[in-house]
Formats: C-alpha cells, sequence, structure tokens
C-alpha cells in the first residue's frame, strides 16, 4: 500500500518533470516550425526571434486584471498554424501568475526555474492519458487556444506532477497567460454562473472561481460563443468521481515582438 | 531470497539469470497495477 501510495504521488512526478523539462525547449522549436511554415505561405512578416515567454499584464493589488489597461481585444492572428502539432506533442505554455505571487505586474521568461515553481506548465496536444502524464493536455476536438471557441485543457490534480492541484484557488478575475504559436493570450477567470452556455446545465457545486461538475458533463468542453479556455481536473483531489472546472475568458492577445532589425 | 534462488532449476548462472528476469516481471506487473488502481485517483480530468 505504501508503496503504490508512493508511486503515484512521487514515482508519477518524475515522469512528468522530465517531459515538461524537454517540452519547454521543444514548445519553441514548435512554435519557431509554425511561424515559418506561415511566413513561408502566406509572405507575411512574422517575427521570429528568441523573445518567446516574456509577458507583462496589468493587475491590481489582489492580482486580478485591470481589464480598463488593456489594449482592446484583437485576435491578433491573421494567420493561424497550418495544423496543430500531433497528439503527445508541445502545443503551448500555461501560466497562473496569481497562484505565484499577487503584485502591480507580473512578468516571466520561460525557464527552468518558472516551471519548478508550479505556476507554469508546458500543455500537450490530446487529452488521452498517455499524454496526460506529461502535463496538461490539450482536448483536440475544442479550438487551438486564442482561436474563438471554447479551447479545453485538462490536467491531473493530484498524481502526474499535479499541475492543476491548485485550481481551486483561482479567483473570479484572475489572469491564466497562455502562450500559443501566434502570440500571448490573456484570459481573465470568469464566474460560473456566467461562463455556463445556457441555465439548462447546472454544476453540482460552484465557487467564486470554479465549478464542480460530474465526469459525464460534457457540455463543459462543448461549443461556445465567444474566445474561452476551459480547464478540467479532477475532483476532490484524491479521488476522480468529480471534476472541477474553471472557465476563462480571452480578453487580450499580443503578437510576439519583433527581433531587433527585423520589424 | 537466497533460498528462492537455490530452489530455481539450472546452473547457478542461469538461475540468477531466471531471478533477473522474474523480478522484472514482477516489477513491470507492479507498475501495471498502479497504474490501473490509479485511475481511481485520479483520472487526468477528462470528461466524457
Amino acid at each position: 500500500m505504501f508503496a503504490f501510495v508512493a508511486y503515484q504521488l512521487w514515482g508519477t512526478g518524475l515522469v512528468t518533470a522530465r517531459e515538461q523539462s524537454l517540452g519547454e525547449e521543444r514548445v519553441v522549436e514548435y512554435f519557431e516550425e509554425a511561424r515559418t511554415e506561415a511566413r513561408i505561405e502566406s509572405g507575411q512578416e512574422l517575427p521570429i526571434g528568441d523573445n518567446y515567454g516574456t509577458f507583462e499584464i496589468p493587475v491590481d493589488g489582489e492580482g486580478k486584471v485591470v481589464e480598463e489597461d488593456l489594449p482592446d481585444l484583437n485576435f491578433g492572428q491573421d494567420w493561424l498554424p497550418s495544423e496543430a502539432p500531433s497528439r503527445g506533442k508541445p502545443l503551448a505554455v500555461i501560466t497562473f501568475p496569481t497562484l505565484a505571487t499577487r503584485t502591480e505586474t507580473v512578468s516571466r521568461k520561460i525557464g527552468l526555474a518558472d516551471l519548478d515553481d508550479k505556476v507554469s506548465y508546458v500543455v500537450y496536444q490530446g487529452e488521452d492519458l498517455g499524454t496526460l502524464r506529461k502535463g496538461p493536455a490539450h482536448y483536440t476536438d475544442s479550438p487551438l487556444p486564442g482561436e474563438l471557441g471554447n479551447a479545453a485543457i485538462a490536467g491531473h490534480r493530484t498524481t502526474y506532477g499535479a499541475p492543476f492541484s491548485r485550481l481551486d484557488q483561482l479567483e473570479e478575475g484572475d489572469p491564466i497567460i497562455v502562450e500559443t504559436a501566434t502570440g500571448i493570450h490573456t484570459y481573465v477567470v470568469r464566474s460560473p454562473s456566467v461562463a455556463r452556455p445556457n441555465r439548462d446545465f447546472v454544476s453540482v457545486h460552484e465557487s467564486g472561481g470554479w465549478s464542480v461538475v460530474l465526469p459525464s458533463d460534457v457540455w463543459v468542453v462543448g461549443a461556445k460563443e465567444g474566445a474561452w479556455l476551459t480547464l478540467t481536473t479532477c475532483h476532490p483531489k484524491r479521488s476522480a468521481r468529480q471534476r472541477l472546472i474553471v472557465f476563462a475568458e480571452l480578453v487580450a492577445t499580443t503578437p510576439y515582438d519583433a527581433p531587433e532589425g527585423d520589424a | 531470497m537466497k533460498n528462492f534462488l537455490n530452489r530455481l532449476p539450472g546452473p547457478a548462472p542461469v538461475r540468477v539469470l531466471l531471478f533477473v528476469v522474474m523480478v522484472v516481471v514482477a516489477l513491470v506487473a507492479l507498475l501495471v497495477a498502479f497504474e490501473y488502481l490509479g485511475r481511481y485517483f485520479d483520472q487526468g480530468g477528462t470528461l466524457g
């Protein structure tokens, strides 16, 4: 019994830690490949540099996004990757700034130290169990983060590094940053009552920034108007009986800066 | 463990090899069982 618990809580985490470390480099390679391809196909000038992973968002003293200080929502990407990466490949980086700190400005640069602080994770493509061992996983049937619709990402709550262990600490107004090949996308956590597609869909329980549903409630990851991010994980901790859900709405998309001398 | 090793058939090198194979198989079986049971613990949060 002890061996089982030790394996689940710590052994599985070693697998994820290794994949996250490898994914950190591979995700940037994917960004650059996708942008190079799009640049060739469209003839557009898409900046390619080494400046991925830098962002700055306006937040108040409690770490909530000050939405009026954000530029108007502009989907920014008049190009999209010709195809998403195949199952099991790195797709994006997701960051929960307020789980680390609540200051006037939140900024970060991709780096191993940041991944170690448990607020940033490489997201992989495909919500199968094999991929979920590597880190948070994007539902392949949902739009990519940053696109219109409901982009959905699942993650372990207790095992395999537990990337979504603290989703229940997110509050309404908290930022979630998702970096993809197209840019840096800022989402804001919304109340479940606002985010539900309509009143026919009910939750088992709702709090300020999250709700609890049954594993069969697939409406959670279904199509939605606007641009949303839906995060799903197991609930309660150490049980697969229910699902904890966080809904966040896209409020800003920032294209990557052009590298110096290549404006 | 030494008694178990001695009870295996064949000369000493074969017995050691058999023992190593049995340990590896047991570990893999344990890992598979842990993975299966782990799904009751945490399914990765997927729906459907």
